[in-house]
């Protein structure tokens, strides 16, 4: 069970798919905590797992997605009770997804379905929630697109996607997403797609709203520039791990590990360059295959510390690297001290 | 969209133009001369001159073209060479019989193919054996399959006659008795058609993020299959749809047969069989005017369906 002021928390979380090349073990005994109103970045190379973590807390890779789930990921909901996600019937997820929690993707141009107007996109999950009748519905709907900056919101509800912009239809599925007032919004790259300025534009809107709502965000990206930007805390994924975690700050000023280290050395060149879309590259080598993980750390065969006959046989587990933020690393003290080479 | 309408229908008549003169160009040099055809090997050349004379096969080709074509555009398709009855006459009384099946089959088989291929459970389970009964569909010859309804439904089980047709004026049972085994026979080759190429783009459909996202807002997956991913899916159905209707014939051809229905299908065998020119030639206009007309229709429904797709 989880604490009072916790809204999630997350115990040794695996996610593991069955695919032809064989087992993949995308998320790998993850545990972390939201506590209510907080922001939490998630951030790590392609093929981390950060959006397969996401979707299993939504209850979205169950059979369907034919992943095998593992561990517990508890949920307060608006009633004060708390239940296991990876324990409810189909019907019961279906009552927390959308409402309890809700999620926004990538990519804003095909989120939203071409077939349907905003209007009845927005609604849709009010009357399904809510039990509310058309008419209150709208209303809600309006207000919701008036409060998100959109001009014209009457116009608007009477669109099809494809008359609008990128950066609208981002800001409609941010309408989608709060309709129902979730406690918890889970945020999937939203901005990975979209222009700087529009970007910049999302990001200041997710944290006014997250001010009105006292709304706790999970924030998924590549860009490390985003996560300064947003504060609270950070984690940070290496092939389906944690490998750090921490408050923003504290881990941007001391980063413990190797890999965090060398993701933040390429930070400042990222800003000067601009490149909001360049993925995380900045580290000699690739990310490990995920059917065929390193074993010890995986993050040895690219680790400048990496010591012979331990990173490469002993899994680091997370240990506290003061106040609070953790770290997975074998040799932290050593570096942190100067005496690693 | 009005433009477009006017646009695409005068553009479909160089086009009707262009194929019947190919049908009959063709028709022609590869039969060799009607009269001929219809006299047979052994006529006299006096015969043959004066059976030219008569139906002026002694012009030129174009010319003969020329008064063709004058007379179709005014729904005049010449006489039959074998029963001599006006072969408009023959067409007309043939398409209702046609149409009627054809719409039958392809509204039972629209509906079974898209309504079986969604509903989630049906969709996973059936996988599989949908597979098989597509390619049953499709490939079991349709004779075959009439053949074999005939024999359990007429000639074991007694229920249904083997063949002919009553049309509506008979009594409504009457007329259904003769009806559901063509449309039965039929449907079950649409079926497949239409199964295969809804299941394609609904498999497709189900891999774009609305449909995350409409799961993401505690949808469930009847009302993800249903109202998110069937809309998407359905328009290439609509396109088959519509050529389907064009064609007409197309598929009648053996159902006509098999069941002994008099419609254009089989009006078209045997007009092969007879070599009977103008029968020919007035069914492979009918054909292409369908298609294009239907191809039209099916484009204009799209947009419905879908208010991404505009026409400029
Ligand atoms: N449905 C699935 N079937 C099989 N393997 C999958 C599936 N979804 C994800 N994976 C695998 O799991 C691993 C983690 O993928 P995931 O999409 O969670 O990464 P990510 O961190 O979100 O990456 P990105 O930044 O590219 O979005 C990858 O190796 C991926 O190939
Ligand atoms: S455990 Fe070893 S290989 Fe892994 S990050 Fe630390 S030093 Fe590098
Ligand atoms: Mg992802």
């Amino acid at each position: 069970m989880i604490e009072p002021h916790k809204l999630l928390g997350v115990r040794d979380l695996s996610v593991r798919f069955a695919t032809e090349a064989g087992p993949v073990l995308a998320v790998d005994r993850v545990s972390f905590d939201i506590a209510r109103g907080e922001t939490l970045a998630l951030v790590g190379e392609s093929g981390s797992g950060k959006s397969t973590a996401a979707l299993s807390l939504m209850g979205l890779l169950g059979a369907a997605g034919g992943a095998t789930l593992s561990g517990r990921i508890d949920l307060r909901l608006k009633n004060g009770s708390t239940h296991d996600i990876n324990r409810l019937s189909a019907r019961e997820l279906r009552r927390v997804r959308g409402n309890e929690m809700a999620m926004i993707f990538q990519d804003p141009m095909s989120s939203l379905n071409p077939v349907y107007t905003i209007e009845s996109q927005i609604c849709e999950a009010i009357i399904l929630h809510q039990k509310t009748a058309w008419p209150a519905a709208r209303r809600r709907a309006l207000e919701l697109l008036h409060s998100l900056g959109i001009p014209n919101p009457e116009k608007c509800m009477t669109s099809f996607p494809h008359q609008l912009s990128g950066g609208m239809r981002q800001r409609v599925m941010i309408a989608v997403a709060l309709s129902c007032e979730p406690r918890l919004l889970i945020a999937d790259e939203p901005t990975t797609a979209l222009d700087v300025t529009i970007q910049a534009q999302i990001i200041e809107l997710l944290k006014r709203v997250q001010s009105w709502t006292g709304m706790a965000i999970l924030f998924i990206t590549h860009n490390l520039g985003l996560v300064a930007e947003l504060g609270g805390r950070v984690i940070v994924m290496y092939a389906g791990r944690v490998v750090e975690q921490g408050k923003v700050a504290e881990v941007f000023s001391h980063p413990c590990m190797p890999y965090t280290q060398a993701l933040l050395r390429s930070l400042p060149r990222l800003r000067r360059a601009r490149a909001p879309r360049q993925r995380l590259q900045a580290i000699p080598g690739n990310v490990p295959s995920a059917v065929d993980r390193p074993a010890g750390c995986a993050f040895h065969p690219r680790c400048g510390f990496a010591a012979k006959g331990m990173c490469d046989t002993r899994l680091p587990a997370l240990e506290d690297c003061g106040g609070g933020h953790l770290a997975a690393c074998l040799r932290w003290r050593d570096i942190a001290s100067g005496k690693a080479a | 969209m009005l433009t477009m309408i006017v646009r695409r229908l005068l553009l479909a008549i160089p086009t009707i133009i262009a194929i019947t003169a190919l049908l009959f160009f063709s028709v022609t040099t590869i039969l060799g001369s009607p009269a001929g055809m219809m006299l047979g090997q052994d006529a006299s050349t006096d015969a043959i001159a004066a059976l030219n004379a008569r139906y002026g096969f002694d012009r030129p080709a174009i010319m003969q073209y020329g008064a063709w074509i004058a007379g179709a555009i005014q729904g005049d398709f010449g006489r039959s060479f074998t029963t001599q009855q006006s072969v408009a006459r023959a067409i007309a009384d043939c398409i209702p019989v046609t149409l009627e099946m054809t719409l039958w089959s392809i509204l039972l088989a629209t509906t079974a193919a898209v309504i079986l291929n969604t509903i989630p459970v049906a969709r996973r389970a059936l996988a599989g054996a949908t597979t098989a009964v597509n390619l049953i569909g499709i490939t079991v010859p349709n004779f075959m399959l009439g053949i074999s309804l005939i024999f359990l439904f007429s000639v074991w089980l007694g229920w249904l006659p083997s063949t002919g047709w009553a049309p509506w004026s008979d009594g409504v049972a009457e007329h259904l008795k003769r009806i559901i085994m063509p449309v039965l026979t039929l449907s079950a080759y649409y079926f497949g058609v239409f199964s295969i190429v809804y299941r394609a783009e609904y498999r497709d459909v189900a891999q774009r993020m609305f449909i995350q996202v409409a799961r993401a807002k505690g949808l469930s997956e009847w009302m993800v299959a249903f109202k998110h991913a069937l809309p998407n899916a359905i328009l290439p159905v609509i396109t088959f749809v519509g050529i389907t209707i064009g064609q007409l014939t197309g598929g009648a051809v053996v159902t006509e047969t098999v069941f002994s229905m008099p419609g254009t299908g089989r009006l078209f065998v045997s007009a092969i069989a007879g070599h009977d020119f103008p029968v020919m030639l007035a069914i492979g206009m009918l054909i292409v005017t369908g298609v294009i007309l239907m191809n039209l229709l099916a484009d204009i429904a799209y947009t419905i369906v879908n208010p991404q797709i505009r026409f400029d």
